[in-house]
């Protein structure tokens, strides 16, 4: 590695990918749980096992951004980090919060553990995906800022890159929108419409600044094409972005009780939100096939490109398949849904993270790559996760269509829990990719310590 | 006759511009303007099959074939799997939905690889129904 300090970023990896297997099993879990409804019940009710999965989620991707900023800043400043101790000591605090909130989440009754952490002082807990009690969430931005803090002074000290400004702005925006969590008016209608500036905004806004950020920087260190090539490339990918995503947000107004104006405002500009996705794919291909030379790390060329595909497959396509406000009239919060979250999360956050370990990791171990047998059982990991969450979410669409037909659809319209009933087959299926994919990932960690002869540093 | 490309390292799009138009129009018919699209790149391959440009022949002809391929098998067995199942019948939708989306992406999927060899002055061809390489 060229600079000393990037050294940090290797406990934020090995964290997320420990964070990351904890969601799986979860997953795999709560999978079950829909087909034998009593399934460790009442130790891990399904409630709690879908809790954790989500927060694992978002916490083990934070640890990602966190762990890929501080390996790339420094190299795209051309400077040591400003202070490794203090991204060390953020490093502790992050883990052990997160620890005991996951902790909080599994032994302690939710209620109980709102009473105890101070919500009646500031309610903000018992809303999808911001469950955290109140600490955590302070914990979250005290660590956010002290981060930014550590990077912004980085770059300000050293070299300014569109890059690297890019990914600035994507975790500037990620600390500042994070702040609406604290925000929790009575108004149902406002909780969910500034909810969704927290999830919206960030999913399908500043994070993809951060993608974008993260895949040019890959993309450059693989591919050898010219940085000014690979930046107007991410400026046009940014625009793209931004001009569909914030507009984009309408698609979660439909039928909240916002204004009637936000089911044409979230069809057209939600309907456009695959194109940066698409740029970006169009971007990964571009620059691999003009590659000026053949970087011996295939399996993080295999991953940026995985990314690209994935990406424009799980968030355009299937994101497209029910953003329409006639089309999402009936198929709202069906597994639908679950089928755009499971793809849309693993093509565009889980595959640029794995991208930029892939690429980092070995460097941080002192090569440029790892041995052809490592990178052979790690592109197979890749395969086999990659093909599991396609069938993932093949069988959760179906089990979504048969469910809208069944529940919303027909002439005599079942129940929820009868419907359940009636597409069980489907999650079925979808368990049995789901441990294809848990294969697939342990595969990907046996990589890690398959030895063999290293390529040398490039 | 030796055709000049630009430095494909230092060249935001260095292929010919006709042949990533008829690329670009081919997907502009998958995912923005369903028909307009087509009808353009018709158009554009009416008035330039003839190009001195081999590469930008080879776009034309490749786009337009994937068109009507991609485009029968797309809407003849989506319609076909409607019909025949009956639109009262949820396993149709289950199986047409299905059907179409993968497809729709698949043939998308193919439009990218012909856009990214476009731009950077490559030839290509679809497989197995693309028109052979002279």
């Amino acid at each position: 590695m060229q600079y000393k300090s990037q050294a940090v970023a290797k406990p934020y990896f090995i964290a997320a990918i420990g964070l990351f297997i904890g969601q799986i099993v979860f997953g795999l879990v709560m999978g079950l749980q829909y087909v034998i409804g009593d399934f460790l019940f009442p130790m891990l009710p399904f409630n709690v096992a879908r809790m954790v999965h989500t927060n694992l989620l978002i916490v083990w991707l934070l640890f990602g951004f966190m762990g890929a900023a501080y390996y790339m800043v420094p190299e795209e400043s051309e400077t040591e980090l400003y202070s490794p101790k203090l991204a060390l000591a953020l490093f502790w605090i992050f883990l052990v919060a997160g620890a005991a909130t996951v902790l909080g989440y599994l032994f302690v009754p939710y209620a109980t553990l709102a009473e105890m952490t101070g919500n009646d002082l500031l309610a903000t807990m018992g809303r999808e995906f911001l469950e955290q009690p109140l600490p955590t969430k302070l914990g979250i931005v005290v660590v956010a800022l002290a981060f930014l803090f550590n990077i912004s002074m980085t770059m300000l000290k050293g070299r300014k890159t569109a890059i690297s400004m890019v990914l600035l702005l994507g975790l500037w925006g990620l600390a500042i929108f994070f702040l609406f969590s604290f925000y929790n008016p009575h108004n149902l209608v406002k909780d969910k419409y500034y909810w969704w500036w927290v999830v919206h905004l960030w999913v399908e806004g500043v994070w993809e600044l951060i993608l974008g950020a993260l895949l040019a920087f890959v993309l450059i260190k693989v591919t050898g094409v010219d940085r000014e090539v690979i930046e107007k490339w991410l400026y046009v990918i940014i625009t793209l972005t931004l001009v569909t995503g914030i507009i984009g947000t309408g698609h979660h107004y439909y039928w909240i009780g916002a204004p009637e104006y936000w089911q044409w405002w979230g069809s057209i500009f939600s309907a456009l939100e695959p194109i940066p996705f698409f740029a970006m794919t169009v971007f990964a291909f571009n620059m691999v096939n003009r590659r000026r030379r053949e970087h011996p790390n295939k399996a993080a060329v295999l991953w940026a490109l995985g990314t690209g595909v994935m990406a424009f497959l799980g968030a355009g396509v299937w994101g497209f398949l029910h953003t329409l406000a006639p089309v999402n009239y009936y198929t709202h919060g069906s597994q639908i849904t679950a089928a755009h979250g499971h793809m849309a999360f693993y093509g565009a956050y889980v595959m640029v993270v794995l991208t930029l370990i892939s690429y980092a990791m070995p460097i941080l171990r002192g090569r440029a790559a790892n041995s052809n047998k490592a990178q052979v059982v790690e592109m197979w990991s890749f395969w086999l996760m990659t093909i599991a969450m396609v069938f993932i979410t093949l069988f959760l669409t179906a089990a979504g269509i048969l469910q809208v037909w069944l529940q919303r659809v027909s002439d005599t319209p079942m129940g929820f829990m009868a419907t359940q009933d009636q597409v069980a087959l489907f999650y079925w299926m979808r368990e049995w990719a789901g441990v294809a994919f848990f294969i697939g990932l342990i595969l990907y960690v046996i990589s890690f310590f398959i030895k063999g002869e290293s390529k040398a540093i490039a | 006759m030796t055709i000049q490309r630009p430095d494909p390292l230092s060249h935001p799009m260095p292929g010919p511009p006709l042949a990533i138009a008829a690329e670009a129009l081919f997907l502009i018919n998958l995912m923005l303007l369903p028909v307009l699209g087509f009808v353009a790149l018709i158009v554009l391959w009416h008035k330039h099959r003839h190009h001195s440009d081999p590469l930008v022949r080879n776009h034309l002809q490749q786009t337009l074939a994937l068109s009507l391929w991609g485009g029968s098998v797309l809407v003849g067995f989506s319609a076909a799997i409607m019909l025949i199942g009956g639109f009262d019948n949820p396993w149709s939708w289950v199986i047409g939905v299905l059907y179409f989306v993968l497809v729709h992406a698949g043939v998308i999927l193919l439009g990218f690889m012909g856009l990214v060899r476009a731009m950077n002055g490559h030839p290509w061809r679809v497989p197995l129904i693309g028109p052979a390489l002279p």
